[in-house]
């Protein structure tokens, strides 16, 4: 999976997250919480700025995360012939 | 368009923050991806290929659960720049894109790759009019 080591670091954050920064962009690099900020942009810029082009975690604080859809791709639709 | 659906052509390139960092660092930014771009309504959320990705050389900012016939899964996201050339909508700056596998689309007429999918998170900017006795779309900012 993808940002394994982020991915578990905010779900041990989550709680004091959701409790102080409901709402705001939390950036995560490795297993540190850079900071939390109010757009994608701004935490994007922290995140190059601090560590430079490295993989990072963007996450909204919220209690449920949206599914997204996208069935052209999910379902094969793409490479399907009539 | 029946055939091709309504796509647009398209340049991706690093997003403007990254390209900035490269600058003043003194490194090069890697050169843009050009291809073609589906406009998908049914889609959530906006992809490219992971392949564009790998080339420009942008390192993942996140992930997405993505709905599957297996529930959901968690895809990488990743921050790109889009432009439009031949036309006159404005470069778009997204920072949260889905990297898949769009590996072999070709866009038929053009022999160009199907390198995007537009989803209602780019759609949400543009007034979008498909005009399917007269097969023509058109997209305005």
């Amino acid at each position: 999976m993808p940002l394994e080591t982020e991915l578990e670091a905010f779900a041990q954050l989550k709680p004091e997250l959701l409790q102080h920064h409901l709402g705001k962009f939390a950036l995560i690099i490795g297993r540190d919480l850079v900071g939390t900020f109010d757009t994608r942009e701004e935490a994007y810029r922290a995140g190059i700025e601090a560590r430079g082009n490295v993989p990072m975690l963007i996450k909204l604080v919220v209690h449920e995360e949206p599914t997204e859809s996208i069935p052209a791709m999910t379902l094969g639709l793409l490479t399907a012939r009539l | 368009m029946q055939l091709t659906g309504p796509v647009l052509s398209v340049q991706i390139e690093v997003p403007t923050i990254l390209a900035n960092q490269l600058q003043q660092t003194g490194q090069p930014a890697p050169a843009p991806v050009s291809g073609f771009a589906l406009i998908d309504t049914g889609a959530s959320l906006s992809a490219v290929d992971a392949t564009v990705i790998q080339q420009l050389g942008v390192q993942a900012v996140g992930v997405a659960a993505v709905g599957t016939a297996a529930g959901p899964q968690q895809q990488a996201t990743y921050p790109a720049r889009f432009t439009f050339p031949g036309s006159n909508l404005p470069a778009i700056d997204f920072s949260q894109i889905l990297g898949s596998n769009l590996t072999g689309q070709i866009v038929a007429g053009t022999g160009q790759p199907l390198i995007a999918l537009f989803g209602r998170d780019i759609l949400q900017h543009f007034i979008l009019i498909y005009n399917g006795p007269g097969a023509t779309f058109s997209l305005a900012y």
